[in-house]
């Protein structure tokens, strides 16, 4: 399969707003390192899951695939172009062949628009209809295909008129209209009721197939993860840890944290946690204060001395299993 | 123009009044009906004396006539006239150029909004009749002049308004959306933040109308607001007050219970829109 | 872990606004036993929360308990004047939320703030209140060389552990837990849990965990409560309503989770969605997304009724 997206040794560093009395005397600039050198490469049609706790950078590296935020260093390519440093027209361009969908559904839409204009805008936009008569009819057919109907209706409904699940769907309606290539979806599911989770999450599958998208889908449930990924990718403060097709994944996990946060899922089955393999203490630190070597050491029960003097990189030991641990990679 | 009307009807119908709110609105409509028929209900021309000087008020003279033997009745229904045509212009004036400034200043940011920032704070800082008095002064009598020097003092506060609440829009993660689906940046501005931001310029103008009406009858009354024979409250004041001693009290009354009248009537209106308003946006 | 601490009886809690009446909590009548860790699951407009807030009678304007009993120890805690019934709040009954600076004062340091509860309750020397402050810190794994840190300065995890030490440190006999880890990675949940249950055992405190998780409750708690649209639709024993759940939104809620240790899962979601709780449906209040509706469930509410020891309100298993 070809590939849409490469992202190479991409940062994003945020500098620390000090006091003007802290600027003064502090002699090095501190950053919140919170997406610390990331590779990545996802295939057509693919849907890759990048699982994190908050504070892993997950959220950010899906705003610096968009180009919303820049990048302070590494590089991006969108099905071969170098779009890294894109900006203006060009970059607004592009935005037809890239969408987002956000978590949450309440703040993402544009209260004072109606659910009409707001599918309309990005047909505007991109002059992808030439008569509002065309741009309706496209608009009624989105809305009949995500499941809000009678179509006419909703058209004229506002945003808070709809639920949540309702005002998520329209999300991904706007993020489908324009047929792009990629979409990143930011926890689409977390704000949104349990019971209705699972149609949201067919609906993206069948879009999906529908129109060959390629998803990189954003969360920190493994579980949500597992339904809707070809593979996923763990992040740790800012770094992919382990990368592996969804059923290596789970089965045959090789890196300390993910086999933590395996062990930490809910699972509903009474008196499971007695059955429970590796738990793991403390919280992820503060971005600003990474720890030195692997990062992840201060929590690892396998931590050897290496461990805390170099940094592992990722590196494929399997086919498609990447990982970035000593305990692994020699 | 399609943003624009779905904006207006969802705005002016069906707000909802409080008790206090139609009592403003009452004493509001009195002064306007008064503005808009006052040919109709005043029988002699407010700018010529009709009458003998100082006479107290009869049948013929309901408020009685002042020292050049003018009709206080007419006068005072005109001098509405003349009072909401000056609110009217000043605050259009001030929309005009303190909303689209906060809108830029906010959404753009930088060098430019700091230096805007700054020069709204000095004329903020200015006490409001002593600004509009130097301004008023300076440039002469006539309405549109009045109009711009009570306009120049409200500027600084639609600007800020505005520019709060376009940092706040800004801010929302609608507006990402709309950068995400590769809208341009006028649009952004014109359908994304503007119509979010908008109640505001309602909210101020509802609290600083009444404001206004005072500071239009204080220039007036120190004779810097509309020339001679055009019938103005403040004006009418200043005329009749070293009267009052002597006892002609129809000189300042009715043109004083009519500014009492009009700015009491807005503050109600205002403070009742702008509770709903408030309300009804914060959690939006 | 039989007798019986708390019962609530036939609860009525409603939200009154000039338009409309939200029957948050409509009938709803549960039992907790000593000792035990009840889960109440319910989604946005199951009335979860605001049953967890009537148990302390902290429902906010324009919320209002109109009916119902709420038994503690044979009194019934809703007739209590408000002095006495700040006696219970704190001392007997403790409360923790999803977001920890609604407890927290971020102005006061925390070590303070466990102390002036404790010495709201109880006549002792300041010292020793700081003395009770510190164990419990400890308890909860927050050092107590840390008693003197304001909120901001402890993490996510640590101010949850913080809010739980504010809320046990009186010893409550029962611990309301609204969605207390619903905010935090899935790591540091896992050993909050850990926490609540062992405290749970070593003090025989009820726990009422209130949440979302259906997942959650199965794996930590005793027995579970299943609300819908304000109203109970099942109780039973972990086991039982994992294995053999009776009502059907339960059957389908377990359906719609998705389950890691399956192969392939096909989630199958529900259709429709939550009720609105201004116009919620006539008769039972799931059946416009229910497989199995009868035409009796369409204008009749089902009653609670008690099978092999487990209760259930559904047309389906009327005797």
């Amino acid at each position: 399969m070809s590939e849409i997206l490469r992202v190479v040794r991409l940062k994003k560093w945020f500098p620390v707003q000090k006091s003007f009395l802290e600027r003064l005397l502090a002699k090095e600039k501190l950053y919140v390192r919170a997406v610390d050198c990331v590779d990545l490469s996802v295939s057509k049609g693919e849907t890759l899951a990048i699982v994190g706790e908050s504070g892993s950078g997950k959220t950010t590296l899906g705003r610096l695939i968009l180009r919303l935020i820049d990048p302070t260093d590494g590089r991006i390519y969108l099905d071969g172009q170098d779009i890294t440093n894109l900006k203006g027209e060009a970059l607004r361009k592009l935005r037809r062949r890239m969408q987002i969908i956000y978590q949450d559904p309440y703040a993402s839409l544009n209260p004072k628009m109606t659910i009409g204009d707001i599918l309309r805008d990005p047909l505007k936009i991109h002059e992808i209809v030439s008569t509002e008569q065309e741009a309706r009819e496209v608009v009624l057919n989105v809305l009949e295909r995500i499941g809000l109907t009678p179509a006419e209706e909703f058209y004229s409904l506002y945003p808070r008129n709809l639920s949540g699940g309702q005002r998520q769907r329209v999300a991904i309606a706007r993020a489908i209209i324009l047929k792009p290539e990629l979409i990143v979806a930011d926890e689409p599911v977390s704000m949104i009721d349990v019971s209705l989770r699972a149609s949201i999450l067919n609906l993206m599958i069948e879009l999906k197939k529908e129109l060959n998208l390629t998803y990189v889908f954003i969360t920190h449930d493994l579980a949500v993860a597992k339904y809707i990924a070809d593979s996923i990718a763990v992040m740790y403060l800012g770094k992919i840890v382990e990368k592996a097709p969804t059923e290596k994944l789970f089965k045959a996990s090789m890196h300390p944290y993910t086999q933590a946060l395996l062990s930490a899922i809910p699972m509903p089955k009474p008196l499971h946690t007695k059955t429970r393999k590796l738990e793991i203490g403390g919280e992820i630190p503060n971005p600003i204060n990474i720890p030195s070597g692997c990062r992840f050491h201060p929590r690892c029960p396998y931590a050897k001395e290496k461990c805390l003097k170099e940094e592992p990189q990722l590196i494929e030991v399997d086919r498609d299993h990447h990982i970035a641990c000593w305990l692994v990679s020699k | 123009m399609n943003t624009f009307r779905p904006i207006l009807t969802k705005l002016v119908p069906r707000i909802p009044l409080t008790t206090i709110g139609i009592a403003g609105l009452l004493m509001v409509l009195l002064v306007i009906s008064m503005a808009i028929f006052a040919d109709f209900l005043t029988p002699y021309d407010p700018t010529k004396s009709v009458g003998l000087s100082l006479q107290p008020p009869s049948l013929q003279y309901p408020f009685g006539t002042n020292k050049v033997g003018q009709d206080m009745w007419s006068r005072t229904v005109h001098g509405a006239r003349t009072m909401l045509i000056v609110v009217a212009l000043s605050t259009v004036i001030s929309i005009v150029i303190g909303v689209p400034l906060g809108l830029i200043s906010g959404y753009v940011g930088g060098l430019l909004d700091r230096v805007l920032t700054m020069v709204m704070d000095a004329i903020y800082a200015f006490p409001s009749l002593i600004l509009a008095i130097a301004i008023a002064a300076a440039l002469g009598p006539g309405i549109i002049n009045t109009a711009i020097s009570i306009a120049v003092v409200y500027v600084p506060t639609y600007f800020r308004m505005v520019r709060g609440q376009t940092l706040n829009v800004k801010s929302q993660l609608y507006v990402e959306a709309a950068v995400a689906i590769g809208a341009k940046q006028t649009s952004i501005l014109l359908k994304y933040i503007f119509p979010n931001v908008i109640f505001v310029v309602i909210a101020v103008f509802t609290l600083s109308v009444a404001d206004v009406v005072l500071t239009e009858a204080a220039l007036s009354f120190f004779g810097l607001s509309v020339p001679a024979p055009t019938p103005d409250w403040g004006f009418d004041l200043r005329a009749g007050h070293p009267y009052l001693v002597s006892g002609y009290w129809w000189l300042v009354t009715f043109p004083g219970l009519m500014i009492i009248i009009l700015a009491v009537g807005f503050t109600l209106l205002g403070e009742s829109i702008s509770e709903y308003l408030g309300l009804r946006e914060v959690k939006v | 872990m039989s007798e019986k601490l708390l019962r609530i009886s036939s609860l009525k809690t409603y939200y009154f606004s000039r338009k409309s009446v939200i029957k948050a909590v409509d009938d709803v009548s549960l039992e907790i036993s000593r000792g035990e860790m009840v889960g109440l699951v319910g989604e946005s407009g199951s009335g979860k929360s605001t049953l967890g807030l009537s148990i302390v009678k902290l429902v906010p304007p324009p919320g209002k308990i109109i009916d119902g009993r709420i038994i503690l120890d044979g009194k019934d805690i809703l007739k209590l004047s408000d002095k006495e019934l700040r006696k219970i709040r704190g001392k007997r009954i403790g409360m923790i939320f999803q977001d920890p600076l609604t407890c927290l004062d971020p102005l006061r340091r925390i070590g303070d703030q466990i102390v002036e509860t404790i010495l709201t309750h109880l006549r002792i020397d300041k010292e020793d209140a700081r003395e009770i402050a510190m164990k419990t810190l400890e308890r909860v794994g927050i050092p107590s060389d840390r008693i003197d840190n304001y909120p901001h300065q402890l993490s996510g995890g640590m101010r949850q552990r913080a809010m739980i030490a504010m809320s046990i440190a009186l010893d409550p006999e029962l611990l309301i837990a609204d969605e207390p880890t619903t905010a935090l990675d899935v790591v540091v949940q896992s050993r909050i849990m850990d926490l609540l249950e062992d405290l749970r055992t070593e003090r025989n405190m009820s726990i009422l965990l209130i949440t979302h998780d259906l997942a959650l409750v199965i794996e930590r708690s005793n027995r579970v409560v299943i609300m819908y649209g304000g109203k109970v639709c099942e109780i039973g024993l972990v086991k039982d309503i994992a294995e053999d759940p009776l009502h059907p939104y339960t059957k389908l809620l377990l359906q719609s989770i998705p389950d890691i240790e399956k192969i392939k899962t096909e989630l199958k979601p529900i259709p429709g969605s939550p009720p609105d709780m201004r116009n919620p449906p006539p008769g039972c209040r799931f059946w416009p997304r229910c497989p199995y509706t009868l035409e009796r469930c369409k204008d009749t509410e089902p009653n609670l009724t008690i099978i092999e020891g487990r209760v259930v309100a559904c047309h389906l298993y009327r005797g």
